[in-house]
């Protein structure tokens, strides 16, 4: 096989902007949770075939489809080559190419059609609102908003996260935050389609949304979801952007809500890749796990930086995922031996594929899976409530 | 004479010996023997108190000789020769006694053989003391006049060093200008300053030391005899056939009709009759190859009485207490075929490539053609496990990465590949792997058994690596250029012969002790530094250079220096004047002189005598004597050796 040293350039512009500073220690295969286990090459393989320029190779490698884009791998590379980053350039090159797998098609259509993973008509995703006893406003409602609540799509469409919807804006609504939703104007904040290697969908997600921002004249943005997150704060121009917990953080601090009854559980919390890795937010959610009366916090053996990931990222929140290893299971499993009574999550897909996981393994019996913002909800207005 | 008043003492060594061997048995073996005065056994001989019990022995019992049975002599003998000369007593009336070693731990499960083995070597050394004389160092002075051999970079900042210590030097140098390989090379590690600049510094400061540096160039040493304290150096200096100044150098060079290919560009350019390396070279003068010149006379027409082609050599003779060898290494060359040298035009050397890049300014050219992509292939000739080279020469991959990213800096859209076995670039040079990692050079690994192979395809090489980092796929890499990056060479210098230094196992000069006495040889009065020791890069060497000046110093400063009197001695009434034992001695140290009536007798130079006893072991009437070894204690030694216990 001959060298053509002009892809590694070529690479740089999709992304892979480091990609020559790898120096094939195989770090990043060592620490990737997914790599298959009699085939322990992924992704160092892939890395090198882009630095000799092995084009052929590169395009038609299945297993650049296995990296959920968890950032294990990026965050431990001594070169700081972020491999992740590379696998996502990798899958743009083949989906610029026109050969997208056929199990990434369904979340892609449907992100492009409905603007959710799930291919639910856009036109519902206000509907959750009607179910709500303390329904959050819209822009049209207080048009003077400070804040956006952008409310993204799992928490729109997917019935467990509802539910932890209706309870965000009862908070939001009893600290008096000035804030609205874009009700079914909303759209996908398009982090995971980029993820997915869709970086033509993910720019027109993005001006759509900047268009409907700017609509709105909305400057500051709030949202549940740890991937809308990274993506408007790292990858969007010009927003204030604030994780939900972080307000929620600040009200019980000022007195806002106060945690008055005692949740006696004993709970694990496992980290969101998108907090944890790519935006160094490791203590916030234990910080708020603490103050809550009664919680007794403790930790499964690979947390924070060294968190397992639940499976979700890079749009496997819907797509069927090709790997053997699934994390969500073995992340349950790994909650569930803590002996904690609830697995604590502080994103929707985390919820989704854990609450999944903790089936599978059959260990429902032991433990729930619930979101941070559902204990801190219990907290302040009691078990029946909660 | 016999010694009969000898104090003997056992030591326990805190049980190390006394736990095997019975110490008190030992003692009561001994103590009646008739040359024993007084007998003990002590915890810790070499303990202040154990000391002072042989000092106050030595005036209590008026003693005549000590026995110390203890550890090696390699740990304690000068302990107790000290004690034994503060007690009143000449230090060579004492012998030690290893019954540690050689008894006590070897023999750790026959307490009793090890008890009776300690007694029979106490005897023995009982029964050499007996017979031992008085005897004192041997005096050598030394005059601060030191040689030093080759004028690179390690001569050179050793020959200033000595100078700065008012140490007269006589710098000598084969060619006919001073730098070495350093002045060759293209931005040398750390600074990425270049070769010459940084030569230049140092002929700066040598001019300055002109009246302690005499400096031969063009110059051989021819013979070189002594021994330390006193070496006599014979150097022919060659003629340079320019023997003053001109302001029109130049012109000459510019009206020389002879063109040959430049060696310090290694042929990549050619050169005058009469020329200068480089710009800046030292001497100041040119220098005229004979060789080549055909004596037409262009240039005595320009410089007058500034060139003299007829002009012969000269020899110079002096005197030197010690010599220092700094001769330096040859860059390995690599055989015909060898990764496709000499076999396809545009694979070269490191040195050769470093010389280019010197010379090509603006685009990296090789005759005529632009270079855009190189290979560098490492390990040229080095690590070879039974092969030529079986050591790793070190510098070269640190250099490598250097030229690669100096090549990097200088021309634009290089593509740069390192085809390598290990980077071992060790210590701060780490950051250069680093730096050509991110600056997009790539890295493919070879393993030995398959090694990279060279190729011509039209006017591109194709490197074929089964590169280990692809999982030993096969990777074929088009290249305009082949850089092999080769180790050091020791050099062989007549001057290793004339003073018969030592080698390693590689073939470089060997120090006596890498450790503990780094910069010695062997040989009393030659040290070495830099690459004729070991390879080495600039800075090593030059580091080296100034610890052997510094060592030089501890020699010639004090005005003189003590060797053992363990020598031969020559009984000139049993000398027959046979000669059997002149060729037998290793350093020469015997010459047969004529003395009054005409009969011959062997002499032995004191200074150069190594005690080896090789003459006394030759001598038919055993007229040649080892002292502190004669054959009448050696005699009684083997006697009391083999005596019942």
């Amino acid at each position: 096989m001959r060298v053509n040293p002009t892809l590694a350039t070529e690479f740089k512009e999709l992304g892979a902007a480091k990609v020559t500073e790898c120096f094939n220690c195989g770090n990043c295969t060592a620490i990737c949770p997914v790599t298959p286990q009699n085939n322990g090459t992924f992704p160092r393989r892939l890395i090198r075939y882009i630095q000799l320029g092995l084009e052929e190779k590169v395009l038609n490698a299945p297993e650049v489809w296995l990296c959920l884009t968890c950032a294990q791998c990026t965050v431990t590379c001594p070169r700081e080559a972020y491999p992740s980053e590379i696998m996502v350039a990798i899958r743009k090159d083949i989906i610029e190419s026109g050969m997208c797998p056929v199990h990434m098609r369904d979340f892609l259509n449907n992100l492009q059609k409905q603007r959710n993973p799930w291919g639910i008509g856009k036109f519902k995703r206000d509907q959750w609102r009607k179910k709500a006893d303390s329904p959050p406003p819209t822009v049209k409602e207080n048009p003077e908003f400070e804040w956006l609540w952008f409310v993204d799509c799992a928490h729109s469409f997917d019935n467990r996260n509802i539910e932890v919807s209706k309870k965000i804006a009862r908070l939001l609504n009893d600290i008096e935050l000035n804030y609205a939703i874009l009700g079914r104007e909303e759209g996908c904040c398009g982090n995971d389609a980029r993820k997915a290697g869709e970086e033509g969908l993910f720019l027109l997600l993005k001006e759509e949304n900047e268009q409907i921002f700017a609509k709105y004249g909305v400057e500051r943005i709030v949202t549940a979801s740890p991937h809308c997150y990274n993506t408007f704060k790292n990858e969007y121009d010009g927003y204030d952007v604030k994780l939900l917990l972080e307000i929620i953080y600040d009200a019980i601090k000022s007195g806002a809500l106060t945690l008055k009854h005692p949740v006696n559980k004993k709970v694990t919390y496992h980290d969101s890749c998108y907090l944890g890795r790519y935006n160094d937010i490791y203590e916030l959610p234990r910080e708020i796990l603490k103050l809550i009366p009664g919680v007794e916090l403790v930790e499964m053996p690979r947390n924070r930086r060294e968190a397992l990931c639940c499976g979700g990222g890079a749009g496997f929140v819907v797509s069927e995922y090709p790997g053997e290893i699934r994390p969500n299971n073995l992340r349950a499993k790994e909650a569930a031996d803590t002996g904690a009574e609830v697995l604590a999550v502080a994103c929707p897909f985390c919820m989704i594929m854990l609450e999944d996981g903790v089936k599978v393994q059959k260990v429902d019996d032991k433990i729930v899976v619930r979101d941070i913002i559902e204990l801190v909800y219990e907290s302040v207005y009691g078990p029946e409530e909660g | 004479m016999v010694n009969d008043r000898i104090g003997v003492y056992i030591c326990h060594c805190g049980g190390n010996i006394s736990d095997v061997v019975d110490v008190y048995k030992v003692v009561e073996a001994v103590k009646d023997m008739p040359e024993v005065a007084v007998a003990r056994e002590y915890m810790f001989m070499c303990s202040d108190p154990g000391q002072k019990l042989i000092e106050d022995d030595i005036k209590n019992y008026n003693l005549n000789g000590v026995v110390v049975a203890s550890c090696s002599p390699h740990l304690h003998e000068l302990t107790f020769r000290g004690a034994v000369q503060r007690g009143g007593l000449n230090p060579y009336l004492f012998e030690q006694i290893n019954i540690r070693e050689h008894s006590a731990w070897v023999h750790k499960h026959e307490p009793e053989a090890a008890t009776e083995k300690a007694i029979r070597l106490v005897r023995s050394g009982i029964a050499k003391v007996s017979l031992a004389r008085e005897l004192s160092t041997i005096r050598v002075d030394m005059e601060p006049k030191v040689l030093v051999v080759g004028a690179g970079i390690a001569g050179i900042r050793a020959a200033l060093d000595l100078a700065k210590a008012d140490v007269e030097v006589y710098l000598v140098e084969k060619q006919p200008f001073i730098g070495g390989r350093v002045a060759q090379g293209y931005g040398a590690y750390p600074s990425g300053r270049m070769g010459s600049e940084i030569i230049k510094e140092l002929i700066e400061e040598l001019k300055k030391e002109e009246s302690k540096i005499k400096l031969f160039t063009n110059a051989e040493i021819k013979s070189l005899g002594g021994t330390i304290g006193k070496f006599h150096v014979v150097v022919q200096v060659n003629p340079r056939y320019v023997v003053g100044n001109c302001s029109n150098f130049n012109d000459a060079i510019e009206k020389c009709p002879i063109e040959v290919p430049d060696e310090f560009n290694y042929g990549l350019t050619k050169r005058k009759a009469i020329y200068y390396p480089y710009e800046g070279a030292y001497p100041e003068l040119p220098v005229i190859d004979m060789e080549n010149c055909n004596k037409c006379g262009e240039c005595v027409k320009i410089c007058g009485g500034a060139i003299n082609l007829e002009q012969e050599a000269e020899t110079v003779e002096f005197d030197v207490s010690t010599i220092v060898l700094a001769t330096g290494f040859n860059p390995y060359e690599p055989k015909e075929g060898e990764f496709g040298y000499k076999q396809f035009e545009g694979v070269i050397t490191l040195p050769v490539f470093e010389r280019l890049m010197a010379l090509s300014n603006g685009k990296l050219t090789y005759n005529g053609k632009e270079v855009k992509e190189i290979a560098f292939i490492y390990c040229v000739g080095s690590r070879e496990k039974d092969g030529e080279h079986e050591y790793c020469s070190r510098y070269c991959c640190t250099a490598t990465l250097n030229a690669s990213l100096a090549a990097l800096e200088k021309y634009n859209d290089l593509r740069i590949y390192h085809i390598y076995r290990d980077i071992r670039a060790y210590g701060k040079y780490e950051r250069y792997y680093e730096e050509a990692g991110k600056k997009g050079e790539l890295f493919l690994r070879y393993v030995p058994e398959e090694p990279p192979v060279v190729e011509k395809e039209g006017d591109k090489l194709i490197v074929k690596v089964k590169d280990q980092l692809t999982f030993g796929e096969e990777i074929e890499l088009p290249v305009d250029m082949v850089v092999l990056s080769v180790g050091m060479e020791p050099r062989n210098e007549d001057v290793f012969q004339m003073l018969r230094v030592p080698f390693s196992r590689d073939g470089f000069l060997q120090e006596i002790h890498p450790k503990i006495r780094p910069v010695e040889t062997a040989i009393g009065g030659v040290l070495i530094c830099g690459t004729c020791q070991a390879p080495r890069d600039t800075v090593e060497t030059t580091a080296s250079a100034s610890a052997v000046a510094a060592k030089t110093e501890t020699y010639t400063l004090k005005g003189y220096t003590e060797l053992e009197p363990f020598i031969a001695e020559v009984d000139a009434e049993k000398c027959t004047g046979c000669g059997d034992c002149v060729p037998e001695c290793p350093t020469e140290a015997i010459e047969l002189k004529e003395v009054a009536g005409g009969e011959k007798k062997a002499f032995i130079n004191e200074v150069l005598c190594i005690g080896c006893g090789a003459c006394g072991g030759i001598c038919p009437e055993e007229a040649i004597n080892l002292r502190g070894y004669r054959y009448d204690q050696l005699r009684k030694m083997i006697d009391a050796m083999v005596e019942e216990v």
